[in-house]
């Protein structure tokens, strides 16, 4: 074992027969493969930093062929190769891989200049999704909607030249992203982990979104589709041990692959627990030559309980920054929620992420244009779980042609008393805001949202974040949140019992 | 160098101690002359061990008497001990609480801890339940504890996890802030009385003594250890005059009750202390701000001590933050063992994280205590302590190949030091202070 990091528990000593506290470059990796003679190299685990050195590593030995020390054979790196996982890092490869499996990517295309970029959005049409190629978290990653933002965005945020292009792709307005984790092994057997379906939508970074599993909204015949590209994709690209990938399904049922990396992702871990099975030391079995059917795992496991995975957001520690969701990620940290209902895992998740979730009180509405045909429904929800609601005139102008019962209240340029005065007072208990982002929001939005952090007062920023919310309130409301072991949702006779409990209960509710 | 081998601190010690050199500061004088009040049936009266014996008058005549008494009592102590320590049969079932999900300030130390307590216990036979809300985390694969609840860690939900396990002992100690915390609000809702559940690691009223800033605050004075000088102000004039009281600049300035810890700051001046006062008064919604001596510039140590039931402690590692005072221990670059102490120095530190491991009453565990040093005249000042398994343990472990979490685990269900083998040696027992020589560095890697 070789890491630098010493609060980890694979750094301990009773963990790995050796253990290196060593940097993690290519000259030390090098020094040990030498003194040690391994006869495999394990790159998968370790997210971004080894498989940044697998490539080096590979190069090393084709050009010096170390022997292993057990005297069999050559030292060799285990699992995808490297070359295999170049080719699902580089955009120009991995396109032209996808061409051949005829697996539909968003449009979209690589700047090397502003000339570029300009023509590519056009070509792809606003609004895009632009990045620096070679990134990770989503750093520096944002959605432009017209040309002058593309431009300010390449002024200021990044650089472009021919050395380091930006990656320009069209952004898919209130797609449903899917996460899915798959295990193939050395024979071409390919087995998926887990799909995860993302509670917010696609656009904000995958690990500050919300995700359960099994999928809810998705239909049979995308998930079919689903499976099929990721078992063509892992075959090949010759994947060995797990590969990740990201979908996007957009309203109308069209599926498209965001990314693809051959690699355990962050989602590894939660997958595991929701399915009963630990996928990372499956992983590793078969990259040491075990098929899948030597572990006896060889089906898809789609459980019967729901497992609901939350980003924790550090927003309380950062006094000024914004709180809204977006494509760089921020979270530090993630919890779990699982129930047999996917409502009360989702609150059991946001519970667990010290999230409140108040079961009356006033909610304050402020949905911004694009967002605003969601209004209604989210306003329905509330109100009809008790909630009273209080709006800004624009919100509560829609609102009122419904005829819908609102309050109005004054926007903070506005005069006073206005929304963050509410705030002070104890008058609202909830927040819905989805932000605009423009000059004005930047002020007054960003103000009340802070504000709202303060007083510790629930602040959603995605529509369906606010429509789960309303769905977990709803069963909270007639349900008490029940404690269960985790090994108990992989007993059989308990999950029956439990299950008949509950049909029961929804029975007698229903009549 | 001042690391010199230093084996545990007992009995034997205390001979040691008492009868011989001058720089033997006096509080360890007052403590040894308390600890053996209670020779081993300290197990079944706790809350009295620490409570401090007012009939003791501070003259040195009665000191020298109790500390000969005291010294015949230990050898007494010692001996009786060995045959009541040990493992404990009344307790079979027992829960741990995990530190919840990662936030800054609170990585993946807390899952290394909770692993290791985890195996350890159930290497002894005990039944383990564990609860935690993050999935990520080796302690929540479900072949880890015998029962593991993946569920939000608020007191009414893990009450119901008590009804439904009745474990007879909670171990708050593996799960950093979040589990002590938790613990706590168990405790002092009498959730943790109701179904007979014992706190073992550390007792309510050691948690609250290190937690609590007023009752540190005291508990150090009692022991002669000396704190960053302090006081609360609710009017500027008040402010002031604990400023004057303080007699030096620089001067932190802390509202209390803020709205996201606004208003505070660090005064170099008078005109600079009156604004911050003033904007920290009026920031706190209580109208208080604590005003308190800033230890900028000095440097910074950390000392991991161990205590089991038997009164034995030893010192794990010491660990020099090379950043000084000012700079966060965790965002600064810290090496083991202290480099730039004299053995003098270094032996008291040892002394007083002795002294306030007892004083605060951790009785078999681990806990972490910081020093201030000034730099120019030596004077030692204690920071807080922590009545757990911290980030520094992780590396102290690591370091040492000591393994605090794995101890620790074991000491609370009443095994001794002396009855738990060193792990990496297997010959020589955990009352043996690990001594290295080697040099160990931590960087940390910042979030920017």
């Amino acid at each position: 074992m070789m890491n630098s990091n010493p609060e980890t528990v694979s750094t301990d000593y009773d963990t790995s027969d050796r253990l290196y506290f060593e940097p993690l470059t290519v000259e030390d990796v090098i020094n040990i493969i030498d003194l040690e003679g391994p006869d495999g190299i394990i790159v998968q685990f370790g997210g971004q930093t080894p498989l940044k050195l697998a490539l080096p590593i590979q190069n090393y030995l084709d050009e010096q062929k170390p022997k292993s020390r057990s005297g069999a054979g050559f030292v060799r790196i285990w699992g995808t190769t490297p070359d295999n996982i170049d080719a699902a890092e580089d955009r120009e490869r991995f396109n032209a891989i996808l061409n051949e499996l005829q697996i539909a990517q968003p449009k979209g295309g690589i700047a090397k200049s502003e000339k570029d970029a300009l023509a590519i959005a056009a070509d792809v049409g606003y609004p895009v999704v632009v990045r620096p190629s070679y990134v990770l978290g989503g750093r520096a990653m944002e959605i432009v909607y017209n040309n002058a933002k593309l431009v300010t965005y390449l002024e200021t945020a990044v650089e472009v030249d021919p050395e380091r292009p930006v990656l320009i792709d069209k952004y898919l307005t209130d797609a449903v992203e899917i996460d899915i984790d798959a295990l193939a092994d050395m024979h071409g057997n390919v087995v998926i982990g887990g799909i995860m379906e993302h509670i917010e939508q696609a656009g904000v970074h995958s690990g500050d979104s919300a995700c359960m599993l099994p999928t809810k909204t998705i239909s049979d015949s995308c998930l079919e589709t689903i499976r099929s590209w990721t078992t063509k994709l892992a075959k090949r690209l010759n994947v060995c041990g797990l590969m990740n990938c990201q979908y996007a399904i957009t309203a109308s049922g069209e599926v498209f692959l965001l990314e693809a990396n051959p690699r355990a992702s962050r989602t590894v871990p939660f997958v595991s627990k929701a399915i009963g099975h630990p996928l990372a030391k499956y992983a590793a079995l078969v990259m040491s030559g075990k098929s899948l059917y030597d572990l006896n795992f060889t089906k898809e496991v789609i459980p019967r309980h729901v497992s609901v995975k939350e980003a924790v957001l550090p927003f309380e520690k950062f006094q000024g920054c914004d709180v809204l969701l977006g494509p760089e990620m921020r979270s530090t940290g993630e919890v779990m929620g699982i129930h047999y209902e996917s409502s009360i895992a989702f609150a059991k998740a946001q519970i667990a992420a010290g999230q409140k979730m108040p079961l009356s009180g006033t909610l304050f509405l402020s949905l911004n244009e694009m967002t605003k045909p969601h209004l209604t429904t989210i306003a329905r929800a509330f109100s009809g779980l008790g909630f009273q609601i209080i709006a800004t005139s624009g919100t509560a102008r829609v609102l009122e042609l419904e005829g819908m019962p609102v309050e109005r209240v004054l926007k903070m340029h506005e005069g006073r008393p206005h929304a963050a005065d509410l705030i002070a007072n104890g008058q609202i208990q909830f927040m819905v805001i989805t932000s605009s982002g423009d000059a004005l929001d930047q002020i007054d939005g960003r103000k009340l949202r802070r504000m709202a952090l303060a007083y510790k007062i629930p602040v959603i920023t995605t529509v369906a974040g606010a429509l789960a919310t309303a769905d977990a309130i709803k069963s909270l409301k007639s349900n008490k949140i029940k404690m269960t072991a985790l090994q108990d949702y992989f007993d059989v006779t308990k999950v029956a019992a439990e299950l008949k409990n509950l049909q029961s209960a929804s029975s007698i509710s229903s009549s | 160098m001042a690391n010199c081998m230093n084996h545990c601190e007992n009995a034997a010690a205390y001979k040691l101690i008492s009868s011989s050199s001058s720089y033997v500061l006096s509080p360890s004088r007052i403590y040894s002359s308390r600890i053996p009040l209670f020779p081993y049936k300290k197990r079944f009266s706790f809350l009295h061990l620490q409570s401090r014996p007012s009939v003791f008058s501070n003259t040195h005549l009665r000191k020298r008497v109790n500390s000969i008494v005291n010294e015949q009592k230990n050898v007494e102590k010692v001996n009786l001990g060995k045959e009541k320590l040990g493992k404990r049969t009344d307790i079979k079932k027992i829960l741990i609480l995990g530190a919840g999900p990662i936030v800054i300030g609170q990585a993946c130390e807390f899952d290394y801890s909770g692993t290791q307590a985890c195996k350890a216990l159930r290497e002894e036979g005990y039944d383990v339940i564990l609860i935690n809300s993050n999935p990520a985390t080796i302690m929540t694969d479900p072949e880890t504890a015998n029962r593991t609840y993946i569920e939000p860690m608020t007191p009414e939900l893990v009450e119901q996890v008590l009804e439904n396990e009745r474990p007879d002992a909670l171990l708050p100690t593996m799960g950093g802030q979040t589990a002590l915390n938790l613990a706590v609000a168990l405790a002092e809702s009498g959730v943790l009385d109701k179904y007979g559940v014992e706190l073992i690691g550390a007792k309510l009223q050691a948690i609250k003594k290190a937690e609590d800033r007023d009752l540190f605050k005291q508990a150090m004075k009692n022991i002669g250890i000396r704190t960053p000088p302090s006081g609360i102000g609710n009017t500027l004039e008040e402010c002031f005059e604990i400023a004057s009281e303080i007699g030096e600049f620089p001067l932190i300035i802390r509202p209390a009750f803020t709205l996201g810890g606004t208003g505070g700051g660090i005064a170099y001046n008078r005109e600079e202390f009156e604004a911050i006062c003033k904007s920290g008064l009026a920031a706190s919604l209580t109208s208080q701000v604590l005003v308190e001596k800033s230890l900028l510039g000095w440097k910074e140590y950390e000392l991991e001590v161990m205590r089991d039931l038997a009164d034995n402690v030893v010192i794990i590692c010491s660990i020099e933050n090379i950043d000084p005072m000012g700079v966060h221990t965790g965002d600064s670059i810290t090496v083991a063992p202290a480099q730039t102490l004299t053995d003098k120095e270094y032996q008291r530190l040892r002394d007083y994280s002795i002294a306030i491991i007892r004083e605060i009453g951790v009785e078999c565990g681990g806990s972490n205590v910081q020093f201030a040093i000034n730099p120019v005249d030596g004077e030692v000042m204690v920071i807080e302590m922590n009545p757990r398994v911290s980030r520094s343990s992780a590396l102290a472990s690591k370091a040492t190949g000591f393994p605090i979490a794995k101890m620790a685990a074991k000491l609370s269900v009443g095994y001794s030091l002396d009855q738990i083998p060193n792990d990496i040696t297997k010959k020589t027992p955990a009352s043996f202070e690990p001594s290295i020589d080697y040099v160990v560095t931590k960087a940390s890697c910042r979030y920017l």
